[in-house]
Order: C-alpha cells, then structure tokens, then sequence
C-alpha cells in the first residue's frame, strides 16, 4: 500500500476546533468489475480505516466497495491536549499502513 | 521577414493617394482607376487565424487582400501533440508550414506583432514596420500565466514541463516521460476553467499511463491534482483509465488534495492543502488567458478574455476587429482547434460581407473534441452551436457513452485522424 | 456480461424519497425513462429495494425514526458516479450526540456504502467521504444518538454518467 497523506494544523489553542483530512491512494477494487480479460478482477479494498488521538479512538470507518477509489475521510475534533493522532488503514487480506502526526496544544 | 511578402505595401497606395490629391480630381481618379483592395490582417497563424485568412482569399480572390501575420515560421499542432508525448506520431508530423498560404496568394508576413494601433487600425511588428487594415481578425491564442501557481515561471517550465504549447516543450516532455523508472511517479497539475483544450490533460494522462505501460513500467503512478470538482468527459476518462491502466491514474479534486498552494522544482515536489506531492516528473498546466496582444490592446475584459459579439465574432470594443479561437468568449463553445477554424469560417465569411457588399449568411459553429484513452480508443464530444439570447449556445450536441463497443471506439480513432488530416489541409495544404 | 452495464445510466432525476415510498410509480418511471436497457432486467430494481428495506430495518432494530437532526449534503447533480463528495453533519451534543452514522446506497448493487463509529471528539459531527454512484438515486444517512435515537437524512443525486467500477450485478441471494 502506499504512504497515507494526513495533515494537522502544525500549532492550535486548546479549544480549537482541529480538522482531520486523510487520504490513501488506493483502487478500492469493488469485486463487481470486469478485466481487459473479460474475468471478474477480484475484490480488494481498504476495509477499515482507524484514527485515534492517544490511544483513544475517535473514529472507526468500516468501508464498503462502494467508496470511491483514493478512499478519503474528513472530520474534526477539540483540541484538550498535545499528542499524537494515528490513522491505521487495513486492506483485505489484513495489510496495514499507518501514518501519525504529533499535534502541539497550546493553553 | 521573409520573401513570402507580397508588395502591396502601404506605401505603394500612399504615393497613389498622394499623386491623386496632387492632380485635385481625386474622386474622379479614384472612380476611374482600380481601387485597392480592401485589406485584411490575420494576426495569428494557429488554427483560427490560418483557416479565416484561406477562408477570406478563397472566397474573396482579388476582390480583397489577405496579409497573414504570424510570429513563428512554422507552426507546431497542440492538437496530436499527446499522441507525440505518447510515442504514436514524431514532431515532423505534427510541424507545418506556411507556403500553402503564401502560393493561395495571401501576404505571409514572418513577425511579431507588438501592438494593434487600433485609432489608426494598424498593426505594429517588432521590425517597426506597420500594416494597416481595414478588418482585422485577430487569432493570437493564449498566455500562460505561469506566476498564477506559486513557484512556477518560464524558468521552472524547463523543469516542471507544462506542454501546452507545442514545441520544444513537447519533445521536453515526452523524453522526461521516457527517462522515468518503472515505479515512477508522476504528479499533474491542472487548471480551473477556462483552458485550451478541456479533455486534454485527461487524454495527456491516459496517453502517458499507456506508454509507461506499453514499456514494461505499469508500476508507474499519475496523480492528477485538479483545480476543478469535475471536468470534461469525467465518468469516460475514470472508466477509461481504470480499464486501460488499472491501478495507474489516480484524479484528485481540490475538495481532496485541499487546493494548491505552491510548486518547488528544486525538490520537484507540490505542496498542496493535504499534504505534499513529489514525483519523478512533474507537469504543470498553468491558468492561462488570452495572449498579450489581445490583452494590451484593450480588447479582453478583466478576466483576460476577448468577448465577442456571437452573430460574427466581432469585438463589441472595436467594431472592426473580430476575435476568434482560444483567445475569445465564445459562450458554451470549448478553446479547440476545431472550434477556432469553424470561428475563422464564420468571421471571414463576415468580414467579406462587410467590405464587399455580400449577403450575410446566419452563423453555424460546429466543435468535435476527439480524445484517446488508449491508440484503439478514442471518445468523442461534440455539438452545434449557434445564437441564443446575445450568446453562443449549444443547439445540439452528443457525447460518447461508456461501454460502448470497442469497433465504436476505433472508429472514432480513426474519425480523430481525418479530421487532422483535414484540419492541417485546410490550414496549410 | 460485457457491454451490459448498470453503471450506464442518463441524466434521471432521482425521485426525492428512497424507496419505501411510492416506489412502484418511481420504478415504473425509471423504467420509462431509461428505456429498454432497464427494461431488459426488471428484477434488479425490486431486489435493491429490499436489500435496502433490510438494511434500513438492520439499524434501526425496531426504534422510530427522526427525519430531524441529521444532515446529509450532496451535490444535486454529479457528472461523475465515480467519485461523489457526501458529508453528513449532526448538531446534536450530549445526549443528541451522533456515536454511529450508516450511509446507504438504495440503487447500488451494494446498497451499504459505510458504517462510521465516532468517539468521543468533543464537537458536534461532520464527516466528509466519497462514494461512487451506479446511477441516479437518493442517497440516505442514517445515524444512532448517544440515546438510543435513530436519526435519518436523504439527499437525492442525478448522476449524468453512472460509473463506479460496478460492471457485475450481484447474484440474487
Ligand atoms: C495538448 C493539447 C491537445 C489538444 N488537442 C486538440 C484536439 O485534439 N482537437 C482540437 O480541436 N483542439 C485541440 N487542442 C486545442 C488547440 O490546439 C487550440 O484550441 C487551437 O490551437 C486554438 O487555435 P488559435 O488559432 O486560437 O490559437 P493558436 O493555434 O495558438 O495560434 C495562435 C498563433 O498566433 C501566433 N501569435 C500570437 N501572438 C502573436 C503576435 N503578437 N505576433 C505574431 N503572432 C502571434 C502564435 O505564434 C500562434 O501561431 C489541444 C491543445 C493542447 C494543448
């Protein structure tokens, strides 16, 4: 799988509001598509992707081949205290990639 | 300055001018005499300018004079020129030159114009020399605006290629393409609208991701970091990329990639809202606007493009200017090459109905945009178009679909290299 | 199979409620509208239906539904079925607070398109993702409080290409 792509605000204010984007390129392949060869390519997709804040978890998505291929999540959560926030991607098969950002708050 | 000039000159109708003062019976003289043609400039030799000059001397003769000024002495086809960067067609065949003009017995005049002295309708060249006119058609194309991206120039094009005006920068590119690795990555960057050509940098894609693939590099990556949500023929470039190179494409829009901020060619890297992109080979396709001459003499809007009155293409800031090609608003009518010539047809055919006393037929405008997703697999978009509420609007139109059968879309393939053909002969043939 | 495709479809304006609503007049229009080639397979349309129904009852689990309190945003028309932005926002808090969202695709061949469990993030919800689109359809969000409430949102989309890397359907069962 290929390197994940995440970025934070580099330095917030606890209180803020910090918004999470993350994207992985990835085909998503749906299962349901045929090849050049006239076959089903066989299903493989990024099933789950996991980000934490500390351990702590602040979003579980359990994807379908119905996302679009790159899968990409946006949300956002409060800055209470410096730490790191990690998004862990598993493909079928069980693969995983992760990627982490350590973010400064700021009193 | 070449020998292809004519001497009609302006100075040969000036000392007639002066001598009939002289005598005192200059109307009678002028009755009696042969007037001088009327004149007509084209400023521009692409695929606008160089079809309305064959267009005015074709149907006007010697009835009118036709001068061509064109800054290049031969002209290279933006159009095929992802075919080159793909390895399908070489640079001789997409070059042409102008003797097909001059032999129709248009003045092909090799120079730069600097200025369009619209008070006195002449045009400056670089040589100081001045042509006059009494129409003119304006058919300069495009600017790039390279400092419209953060850290890009024309310096930076020498590194980052853009491309998008064939030349060297095309031979630049296709031999960047063929130096990659075979796990290379690639990162374009495409503008917002409007642009030349709008399915062209898909086509550019899927052509590159065909010949990284043809050569034993599927493991090759292009990221697309568009400036647009959605683009031209979209579902017909996803399906055909993911078909054709699976795996290989991959389209970003600025709501993912969080907009772009900036390039560096030192690090050959793009730094976008996510996050930064570096690649082995980057290309960048800059905003763009229509080309100086247009702009400088104050007949673009703020903007940066020409508007046109859609009955002839005539400037509503001049109106013995008329503006075609990429370089003018012609409401829902793509930038193409197809779509400057049938603008070229139509602001000749007015022009002459304007100097020659001729009827004036109602506009048509006609585009076909075709593009390749691989060498077998061309899809097509195209539409008439004419007047609609002080506009150019789509009468009619079509569009190919995906999954459609694969004969279909060799035929289109093949209606892709007629219309060149036909293109480049009525140009330069 | 190939050159038969469910991605295929022309601009047809979803009807605005999914199905559980009228859907025999909605299923009857669709198949005047795209014509033949729908016509050909009757039975994809009814079988989506209840893998929806299904899906919607899955969530639910027998609690009532709040049509208030949840958003779900699109765009009105997508050129695309490749890639379509949704976002879902919620301003509940406390008890109202949004735990688990699930986005439907009633008119895909797989109707479920995610399911999303939110933490404790300490601000009202707003979750952005793509989707791909077989065909015109109205989208539909649901999401479980903190409470136990179940909270429901639509958002209909025409999309003027489906395309979706769907070429296969799915074998009834
Ligand atoms: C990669 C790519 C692929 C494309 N593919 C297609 C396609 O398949 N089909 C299609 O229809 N279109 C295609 N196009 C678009 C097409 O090339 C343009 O729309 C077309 O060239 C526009 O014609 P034009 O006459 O307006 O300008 P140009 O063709 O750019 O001609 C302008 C001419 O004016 C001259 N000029 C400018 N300023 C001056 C000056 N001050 N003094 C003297 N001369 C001057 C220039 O040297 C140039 O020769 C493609 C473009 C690109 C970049």
């Amino acid at each position: 799988m290929e390197r994940p792509r995440l970025r934070l605000p580099e330095r917030v204010r606890a209180g803020d509001v910090v918004p999470v984007r993350a994207l992985l390129m990835h085909p998503m392949e749906s299962g349901l598509r045929l090849g050049p060869d006239g076959g089903r390519v066989p299903r493989r997709i990024v099933y789950r992707i996991a980000c934490s804040f500390e351990g702590e978890p602040l979003l579980v998505m359990d994807l379908e081949p119905g996302i679009a291929a790159n899968p990409y999540v946006e949300f956002a959560f409060l800055a209470r205290r410096s730490g790191t926030l990690t998004v862990v991607y598993t493909e079928d098969g069980g693969a995983e990639t992760a990627v982490e950002a350590f973010i400064e708050v700021e009193a | 300055m070449t020998a292809t000039r004519q001497p009609f000159t302006a100075t040969r109708r000036r000392v007639l001018g002066l001598a009939m003062l002289a005598t005192g019976v200059m109307a009678v003289s002028a009755r009696g005499a042969t007037p001088a043609p009327p004149r007509i400039v084209v400023l521009g030799g692409g695929a606008g300018g160089a079809v309305a000059a064959r267009t005015a001397k074709r149907l006007g003769g010697e009835a009118v004079s036709v001068t061509l000024v064109e800054a290049a002495p031969s002209y290279v086809t933006c159009f095929f020129s992802n075919w080159v960067i793909a390895g399908l067609r070489a640079m001789e065949d997409i070059t042409h030159g102008y003797a097909g003009l001059a032999a129709d017995g248009i003045a092909v005049v090799h120079g730069r114009a600097e200025a369009i002295d619209r008070d006195a309708r002449a045009i400056r060249l670089a040589t100081g020399e001045t042509i006059p006119y009494d129409r003119l058609i304006l058919a300069p194309g495009i600017a790039l605006r390279h400092e419209a991206v953060p850290g890009y120039s024309e310096a930076a094009a020498l590194t980052m290629p853009h491309a998008w005006k064939a030349g060297p920068q095309t031979t630049l590119l296709r031999s960047r393409l063929e130096a990659l690795g075979p796990t290379a990555s690639i990162v374009m960057l495409v503008p917002p609208n409007p642009y030349r050509c709008p399915p062209g940098p898909y086509e550019r894609a899927a052509l590159m991701a065909h010949r990284l693939k043809a050569t034993g590099r599927a493991g090759a990556r292009l990221t697309i970091l568009d400036a647009k949500e959605t683009f031209s023929k979209q579902a017909l470039f996803q399906e055909g990329w993911e078909r054709h190179t699976p795996g290989m494409v991959q389209w970003l829009p600025p709501s993912v990639h969080g907009g772009i901020l900036s390039v560096d060619p030192a690090t050959n890297s793009v730094e976008t809202g996510l996050d930064v992109f570096s690649g082995d080979l980057i290309t960048v396709i800059p905003p763009q606007q229509a080309a100086p001459i247009a702009v400088d003499a104050g007949l673009a809007d703020p903007d940066g493009w020409c508007p046109v009155v859609p009955a002839a293409m005539r400037s509503p800031m001049d109106s013995f200017v008329h503006v075609i090609g990429d370089a003018a608003k012609a409401g829902e009518m793509p930038k193409s090459a197809f779509a400057a010539a049938s603008q070229g047809r139509v602001a000749a055919v007015a022009v002459l109905a304007d100097l020659l006393g001729w009827p004036r037929p109602e506009p048509r405008y006609f585009n076909t945009c075709w593009s390749l997703i691989a060498p077998d697999d061309g899809v097509k978009v195209g539409a008439l178009y004419g007047e609609k509420a002080g506009g150019i609007a789509t009468v009619k139109g079509f569009v190919s679909q995906p999954g459609e059968p694969a004969a279909e879309r060799r035929r289109a393939v093949d209606e892709a290299e007629n219309w060149y053909a036909a293109i480049t002969a009525e140009m330069f043939g | 199979m190939r050159g038969y495709r469910l991605c295929v479809s022309r601009l047809v304006r979803p009807s605005t409620a999914a199905p559980g609503h009228g859907q025999s007049r909605r299923h009857f229009l669709r198949l005047a509208l795209l014509g033949p080639a729908a016509a050909a397979w009757p039975g994809v349309s009814l079988a989506a239906t209840e893998r929806f129904d299904s899906e919607v009852a899955l969530f639910t689990a027998g609690r009532p539904v709040r049509a208030d309190g949840l958003n779900l945003e699109a765009p009105p028309v997508a050129e695309s079925g490749y890639s379509v932005p949704v976002t879902v926002t919620s301003a509940g808090t406390g008890p109202d607070r949004v735990v688990r969202v699930r986005l439907l695709a009633p008119d895909n061949p797989l109707v479920r398109l995610a399911t999303v469990t939110v933490g404790d993030t300490g601000v009202p919800l707003r979750l952005s993702t793509r989707i791909r689109l077989a065909r015109s359809q109205t989208v539909v969000a649901l999401a479980e409080t903190a409470g136990g409430q179940v909270l429901r949102a639509e958002a209909a989309i025409a999309v003027v290409v489906g395309g979706c890397g769907f070429d296969l359907p799915l074998e009834p069962g």
